[in-house]
This record gives structure tokens, sequence and C-alpha cells, in this order.
């Protein structure tokens, strides 16, 4: 997957693992304005039971003596968009989204 | 000293090794071989398997010496089946005597486990103890190593795919590297398998299955595991499962993610009672791979074949490579055909319709069903030519008496 399409926010194809976790945090950090000491981490969960999504994208802002930031976006890592990134942070960090734009 | 919480039989905390790795990355294989290592009489096993039937507890050789506990949910996150649960099952059967003391446990994940839930519950600052089971975990057991055994063949393709595969490398403290023996394309150096993980894991002592020099027991050895000496992602998933974990306690009611297949992965279960043949077996295994292609992650099982059938096939397929190989015995009493069959985004009814159209058919009923065929046929042969018989001749003497009807005819004219 190109920059350039991720900065369309174009749907991603299926790059690997790897490369999409790095993506991922890098996305973050630019779009939070964070300082590369701040603990951002990802991670993928699943779930087969009704009522909760097949595949949950989850990014934290892990700081220390702070209760985790963490934004979700219902698609596998390698899927997720800087579009559906960023919506999610506006719903789970509205005020500091806010005052960036 | 005897630990008040642990009882007379533990008098400091027994050793905890993972065992860990993608699927087919030869985890029992390792097993098998460090259990008949002398140095490893008296462990206590847990096997936990991604599925509802178990196999890996017949295709782990355990002696009397050695204990085994298997699980077939969720070792890292299923209440009735976690890490803790079944550590605690193992030092209640010891405190009760019901099994021979025990030095040490090794737990073999699936291949598909995310090991963060369970290294979150065995060690310190993890997931808090919440009663006296989780206390008596603490107390009375310790992790001391956590082993991850990687395909060279494999990994890379798997790493690339399967978050929990990522994870596997990344948690380990001992990579093991296996199936470097199967050529030249198996070299992890020539073809860049041990760069791509070390990017994924900078920390972890890396060891060769077939290198000079290797030694199982040490790779097992217990030693001091921390979560922080292993770099890179490791404190975070951590410390993110942990933040987690406390959401779902606050929103009990919603329904709870587990953490370590990744959607799209499903696990079959073929059983068969009746022996099945060779030729059906093989032409199953071929349509198989032909049909799911990279969507077969794991094939696993134990096949009773018609030829011999008190020699089990056991049948273990990776991806696109199938291995085979004969058991002198059933390993227990349940003689029966079952194999595993663990898929990505692959609908069930294509495997049950190619196992019971092709391996649910024995030969000897297929025998059975050609001489009723050969039968049927004779019988509708000899019907149609009885009526074939009786039409000419019936045919034959109307022709014969229309002449004399024709001359009756004639000699009234």
């Amino acid at each position: 997957m190109s920059k350039t399409a991720f900065a369309l926010g174009l749907r991603a194809q299926r790059t690997g693992y790897p490369e999409a976790v790095q993506q991922l945090k890098l996305q973050t950090q630019k779009l939070l304005g964070l300082a590369d000491d701040v603990t951002i981490s990802v991670t993928e969960l699943s779930c087969r039971e009704p009522g909760c999504p097949d595949v949950e994208t989850v990014v934290a802002i892990l700081r220390e003596g702070e209760k985790p930031s963490i934004a979700k976006v219902h698609r596998s890592i390698p899927e997720v968009t800087p579009d559906e990134l960023k919506a999610a942070f506006e719903l789970a960090l509205p005020k500091t989204l806010g005052r960036q734009s | 000293m005897a630990n008040f919480l642990c009882g007379d039989d533990i008098d400091q905390p027994i050793p905890v090794t993972i065992l860990t790795g993608f699927l087919g990355a030869g985890k029992s294989t390792l097993l098998n071989e460090l259990l008949a290592s002398e140095a490893f009489a008296d462990t206590a096993i847990v096997i936990n398997e991604f599925g509802d039937v178990s196999i890996d507890h017949d295709l782990v050789r355990v002696s009397n010496r050695e204990l085994m506990v298997t699980t077939t949910g969720c070792l890292c996150c299923t209440a009735a089946s976690d890490i803790r649960s079944s550590l605690f099952e193992l030092y209640d059967a010891l405190e009760n005597d019901a099994v021979p003391p025990f030095k040490r446990v090794i737990v073999e994940t699936t291949g598909l486990a995310d090991p963060a839930p369970i290294i979150n519950q065995i060690t310190p600052g993890g997931i808090p103890a919440a009663g006296y089971r989780d206390h008596v975990v603490a107390r009375c057991f310790q992790l001391s190593g956590l082993v991850c055994a990687i395909d060279v063949t494999t990994i890379e393709d798997s790493m690339e795919r399967h978050f929990e595969c990522m994870k596997q490398v990344a948690f380990a403290d001992r990579i093991v590297l296996t199936k470097t023996d199967v050529g030249v394309e198996a070299n992890p150096r020539a073809t860049g398998v041990l760069q791509k993980v070390r990017e994924i894991n900078p920390a972890a002592a890396i060891v060769d299955r077939h290198g000079v020099g290797f030694d199982l027991p040490t790779l097992f050895a217990p030693r001091r595991y921390v979560p922080s000496e292993q770099g890179g992602d490791v404190e975070g998933w951590l410390a993110l499962e942990q933040a987690l974990g406390q959401q779902e306690h606050a929103h009990k009611q919603r329904p709870t993610p587990s953490h370590h297949v990744a959607g799209g992965i499903q696990s079959l279960a073929l059983l068969e009672d009746r022996p099945v043949s060779s030729r059906n077996l093989a032409t199953f295994l071929d349509l198989l791979k032909a049909v799911t292609g990279p969507q077969l992650l794991r094939l696993k099982g134990l096949v009773g074949l018609e030829d011999d059938p008190d020699r089990p096939l056991v049948v273990h397929g990776v991806q696109h490579a199938i291995y085979q190989h004969r058991l002198p015995a059933w390993p227990s009493d349940d003689r029966r055909t079952r194999i595993v069959v663990i898929t990505h985004n692959l609908d069930d009814s294509v495997i049950k319709n190619l196992f019971t159209t092709i391996t649910g058919i024995s030969a000897r009923e297929k025998a059975r069903m050609v001489l009723t065929l050969v039968g049927l046929s004779v019988l509708g042969f000899a019907l149609v030519a009885g009526l074939l018989l009786t039409f000419h001749e019936r045919a034959t003497a109307l022709f014969e008496s229309t002449p004399t009807i024709q001359n009756s005819t004639s000699s009234k004219n």
C-alpha cells in the first residue's frame, strides 16, 4: 500500500501486519502530534459472539500514570484507512482533536 | 521453607515455560523430543488446542512420569479454560496426591494463541488476582521462559498474514528455528528470514533446531522472564491488554471479544467411525489442497486405514505441505478417524462435502455398490432381453398370421 493511497484515504489493500502496525503508529503519532517517547500500542481483537464486530483494531496511547486513550475501528489492522483512524480518535478524544483542527 | 499457601509439596514456585509458535511450526515435535529426555521427567504438560476435538493429546507421548492436562477452549481468555484454571487444576491434583510430584510445567499453546493474555495472567503486575485460585497460582507458579518455534519455510508469510504469529515471535525470549533441514531454500540466513524475525524481536536468543550444538533441554531450562526486557511492542501490548480487560469489566453486558484468533479463522472437526481406504484419503487430501489453496492453515489428524486398521496414520498439514506417518498402535481407546482442519475465510460445508463424498464411502461399500450395480444391470439386461424376445415372438406370430387372414379374405373374394 503506497503512502499516496493512504494520504488520499483510499481503502487499504491487504498489506502485511508488521508494516501495517508501523503505519498505524506513524499515522497516530502524526494525527495527535505525539512525542517520540509516547507509547502507541496497536492490537487486533476478534469476536464470535453476536452483537460485536468480527474483527476490531485497537489503537491505544499509553502514558505513564495516565488512563490509556483507546480508539477502535471495526476492521483488521491492514484494512484501516487514515480517515477511519481519524474518525475513531475524534470519537475517543474529541477535545484533543477539536483543539488541533 | 514451605510456602503456606502452596502446601508442603511446593517449597518454591514451580517454573512454567510457555511453548508457542504458529500453526504447524513443530511445537508438538519439540515437546515429544523433550519429554523423551531423562532430564525432563517429572514434567506436567498443559496442551491447549484450537477446536472442539482434541488430537494433540494423542500425538504427544507422555509416560507415567509425566502428567498432562488438555484444554480445547481458549487458553488465553475463556474463564473455564484459562491458564490460571489449568495451573490450579495441576496444583489441586498435586495437593490431593492424585498425581506424582512434578518439578516444572510446560504449556503448549494453540498455534493461534495471542501470548499477551497468558503472560498477563501469570506475571506479577499483570491482571490482578481475583480470588483464592488466582492467589494460589501467583504464589505457587512462576513464568520461567517463553519459547517460540518458527517454521523457517512459512514464517515470513505467516507473520504477514496473521497478527497472532507476529505477536508470538515478539513475546519470545527464546526462538527456535524449525524445518531448517528441508533444503537450501530453508536456510534462514540466505532467505532473509532472520532479519525479518529480528525486526519483530531484537532481543530473543535464536537457535537452530538442526544446528551444531543444539541442546533442547537448555532451551527449556527455567530462567527469569521479564516482559520489559523483550523490547519492541511487548510492554505496550500487555498494558493495552490490561486496559481492555478493565473496560470489559466496566461493560460486562457486552459480548467480550477474544484476543487470540483473527477474524475468519475456523476449526472444523471431521469424524468417521469406519476405517477409510488409502486411495480415498489421498484423493481427499489432494482435493482439499486444490480447493482451499492458501486458505488451508493447518490440518492434523489420526486416520484408521482399511489396509491395517490397528495402525493409525498420523496426518499433518501445514498450509500446502502434508506429512504422514504410521503409528504402531492407537494411542487411546478412541479408534475413530478424526481430522481437524483449520482454515481462513472458507465455508465449512466445502470441506464437509469433500470428506463425506470421498472418505465417507469405504472401499468395501464401494465394492458392494459395484456388485449391486452389476447385479441390477444383469437383471435389467435380462428383463429387457425377455421383453424383446416376447415382443419378437408376438410380432412374428402376428406377422405370420396376417397372410392367413389375407389368404382367407382373398379366398372369399
